[in-house]
């Protein structure tokens, strides 16, 4: 068994990054082959900030720039209207269908995600990309992650994290990577789950591990190393489970300069990865 | 020669097919007496959801394994409450297919799909089905577009079919139909639409309406409309969307009603928008109320109390009495006297921050307004937007007098939103209505099943589950208790103490109410996780 704690030193990032779906391939239904959103009138834009607040602002954020579910600006431009739609009345990965709201409402609420574009709320960057990637380098940050198709697979990948997630929760994110932890939702049918939740479990035999939490239902848990290695465990025969929120694999990053972390989160935003 | 060939022929088809045999009036009437069959969604007229069958026992339950599977044609998540009829299933798939089943081996007999418009998306509700009814040689089948259908049960061919509502109001309807005595009732959904709730009789021959009993005022002489300020009852709710009960006795439907509109912003409806978040009790015969129990005055939360209501018989103070228990949304379990509506007892069953109690008459005694209710900002409220329980269904043994139920440990910042309704007019809603609210999510929302005294709520015992589970409850007379967690292990637990027997991972969720039944004197276990419908049985 190995404990992990030791190795929290190592430089991880974990920050949530929204992995392809092959249901982004969603086709939006017949009556929505117009694209109604081209009509719309200042008052249904109006009206469709109203409905993003009242339906995706728990997930998305206010801003729209990223929360439980990503980041929303420049979501219209990058999967164009009817592929919004889809998503929308679909669902994807762990956002379940909305169907609250009929096809009207919807296209309002596309009308109000199209003015935001790429950025708007969500600022952007600050910092020097290049010099970023010199951050990311020095500080390990492969060791864990994965950017195009080199680093480690501990960590999510981070090819598109530019894309999913704004530079302020980025910045927050790298200075406290416990304090909000992204959801996990690559198991749509458990629900958004606390993502990357340390557990540490004492079994009845007398071991004990801390390990990243990859999976648990009422009768196992599934834990992983940072060498990935996965270890699952019959609850039957674990003496204590201890989860521990706000805790993270992934140190602190307060020891970067400021000039540093406004680098790296620039490296980090401009990363947009494959259409 | 030829006439002996032709008869061993039919003695053949005969043993080779399963029976379609009629099911009466007095079957359905009196189907504990015949566990082997599933014959109403609620497994008898008192929703007990109770099987009298006893082979599969805590001894034996370690022993459970898959008899059969059968994958549905389309895709979607499978919600039905199966019904088996002389070894034959009759289960529902989304939107609104039925389809036959040989109980034994899990082979397709016949599949029926009605034409439901394509470009049709209920507001408020998933596209799907969750059960059918069964009378004589007709199997009844309510669709998402709101038609009544009834099915010849030996081949699917549609005998008749009849308007329920218009889709266009914002009505749907997801719910399995009750057949009583040549009729069939049924409810409509569409709460968050505009729609006004009402429950429906039809004649179960040919599908004429017997009569039609709404739930909210259409006027302002109708009864309640002074509990609605300002004729706010034309904004609709009390939707009738999850099936009821029947005593035969007392000739009385029990259905409950779901929540005022606009939900999540009662500002402009204030009062108790009667007959919203109730019980009624109506005459089968002619539709007339003949009582009600408001559970949730000026809901706000989106609390319907849709729940199936549970009857039973039981003595309280020496005296027997006519039951009716329900585990409401609003995390409440209540018991009433169901000749009268009468409340007798009421106690939380689930986490709840939205009550001091109830008064001796079951209204329930509130914290003030800006601790409870939604606001912009968002109100934490327990239980969560989904309740302490949802659409799926307790159960009741009449041999322990146990209430088993998943019940739901959740919140939600409730969000107070500004509400457009237009009446009877599906495109006039904001946000599903006044609002909507973020929830605790799975590792923030413990589900249980627990075990509560039937005639008072006291807990006997509980068993805790990871995650939100949505799979209902089903207990039987081999001292069982069947249900799922989140994850979509379906399970077996000791009905006397709640230990845990058995359990397999289904590999999807779990949201449909598990049933049991027996063919050859073999008993079968039933529960769908994703697609696929799932059948247990001893080796």
């Amino acid at each position: 068994m190995i404990a992990i704690r030791a190795f929290c030193v190592v430089a991880l990032a974990f920050v949530w990054g929204s992995a392809p779906n092959p249901r982004a391939q969603n086709a939006p239904p017949a009556n929505a082959q117009e694209s109604p959103a081209a009509k719309l009138t200042p008052d249904d834009i109006a009206t469709g900030k109203q409905l993003y607040a009242a339906n995706c602002a728990s997930c998305h954020g206010v801003d729209a720039s990223g929360q439980l579910g990503p980041n929303l600006h420049g979501v219209v431009q990058r999967r164009g209207e009817q592929g919004v739609f889809g998503i929308v009345r679909n669902g994807m990965g762990g956002m379940p269908p909305l169907m609250s709201i009929n096809d009207q409402r919807v296209w309002q609420v596309i009308g109000y995600l199209r003015t935001l574009g790429e950025t708007v709320s969500a600022e952007a960057a600050t910092g020097d990309p290049a010099k970023g990637k010199a951050v990311y380098d020095a500080n390990g940050c492969a060791t864990c992650h994965t950017i195009g198709t080199a680093g480690g697979a501990v960590g999510p990948q981070l090819t598109a994290i530019g894309r999913s997630r704004a530079p302020k929760y980025l910045h927050d994110f790298l200075l406290d990577p416990g304090k909000n932890p992204p959801a996990d939702m690559s198991l749509p049918e458990r629900g958004a789950n606390t993502g990357y939740l340390l557990v540490h479990v004492a079994t009845k035999d007398g071991r004990d591990m801390t390990g990243i939490r990859v999976n648990e239902d009422t009768y196992t848990l599934v834990l992983k190393d940072v060498s990935g290695h996965f270890y699952t465990y019959d609850k039957t025969k674990l003496k204590t489970i201890e989860a521990e929120p706000g805790k993270s694999v992934m140190p602190s990053y307060t020891n970067l300069s400021a000039t540093d972390l406004d680098d790296l989160v620039a490296y980090l935003s401009s990363l947009k990865g494959a259409q | 020669m030829r006439t002996a060939r032709y008869f061993v022929f039919l003695l053949a088809f005969c043993f080779a097919l399963p029976s379609f045999a009629q099911v009466s009036y007095d079957r359905l009437r009196n189907s504990n007496s015949e566990p082997s069959n599933w014959l109403m969604y609620g497994g008898n007229y008192g929703s007990q959801r109770f099987s009298g069958l006893k082979e599969i026992t805590p001894k034996n339950a370690a022993s459970l394994r898959v008899a059969w599977a059968y994958q549905m044609r389309g895709g979607g998540v499978m919600e039905s409450s199966p019904l088996i009829v002389d070894g034959i299933m009759y289960v529902t798939e989304p939107p609104s297919n039925v389809t036959a089943l040989d109980a034994r081996t899990g082979k397709p007999l016949w599949h029926y799909v009605p034409v439901v418009p394509r470009d049709f998306v209920p507001i408020g509700l998933f596209p799907t089905n969750r059960g059918v009814a069964v009378l004589d040689d007709k199997v009844y089948l309510a669709t998402i577009d709101d038609h009544l259908i009834a099915l010849d049960a030996k081949s699917g061919v549609v005998r008749w079919n009849s308007l329920i509502a218009n889709k266009d109001d914002g009505y749907a309807i997801t719910q399995a139909p009750l057949a009583i005595n040549g009729k069939i009732v049924v409810g409509v959904g569409g709460g968050e639409a505009g729609a006004h709730g009402f429950l429906s009789c039809f004649d179960a021959k040919d599908g004429k309406l017997l009569w039609r009993t709404y739930t909210v005022p259409r006027s302002d002489s109708d009864p309640g409309a002074d509990t609605w300020a300002n004729g706010s009852w034309s904004n609709g709710g009390g939707t009738t969307w999850n099936t009821g009960s029947y005593d035969p006795e007392l000739n009385l439907v029990y259905w409950g009603t779901g929540n005022p509109a606009p939900d999540w912003n009662g500002e402009g409806r204030m009062g108790d928008n009667l007959f919203t978040c109730s019980m009624v009790a109506l005459d089968a015969d002619t539709g007339k109320m003949k009582w009600y129990f408001q559970f949730t005055p000026h809901e706000t939360h989106d609390w319907d109390a849709a729940e199936p209501p549970i009857l039973f018989d039981a003595t309280i103070d020496g005296k027997p009495r006519k039951l009716l228990a329900q585990a409401n949304r609003n995390a409440f379990y209540y018991v009433l006297d169901r000749t009268n509506g009468q409340f007798i007892t009421g106690v939380p069953f689930a986490k709840q921050t939205w009550a001091k109690g109830l008064d001796a008459k079951g209204r329930p005694i509130t914290f003030p307004p800006e601790q409870i209710e939604p606001s912009v900002a968002g109100t934490l409220v327990y239980p969560s937007l989904t309740g302490g329980i949802n659409w799926t269904s307790p159960c009741y043994s009449p041999l322990t007098g146990l209430f088993y139920v998943n019940a739901r440990d959740g919140f939600a910042y409730y969000i107070k939103g500004e509400p457009k309704m237009a009446p009877g007019n599906s495109v006039g809603i904001i946000g599903g209505g006044g609002g909507g609210g973020r929830m605790s999510g799975p590792d923030e929302t413990t589900t249980w099943i627990r075990a509560l005294v039937a005639t008072t709520g006291e807990k006997k015992w509980e068993y805790k589950m990871v995650g939100d589970s949505w799979t209902g409850t089903l207990v039987t007379a081999g001292g069982l208790v069947f249900s799922a967690d989140a994850a979509g292990n379906f399970f077996a637990l000791n009905a006397d103490t709640g230990e845990p027997l058995w359990h397999l991972l289904l590999g999807s969720s779990v949201r449909s109410n598990p049933v049991s039944y027996a063919v050859d004197g073999k008993q079968y276990v039933v529960d769908s996780a994703g697609n696929t419908l799932f059948v247990f049985s001893l080796p």
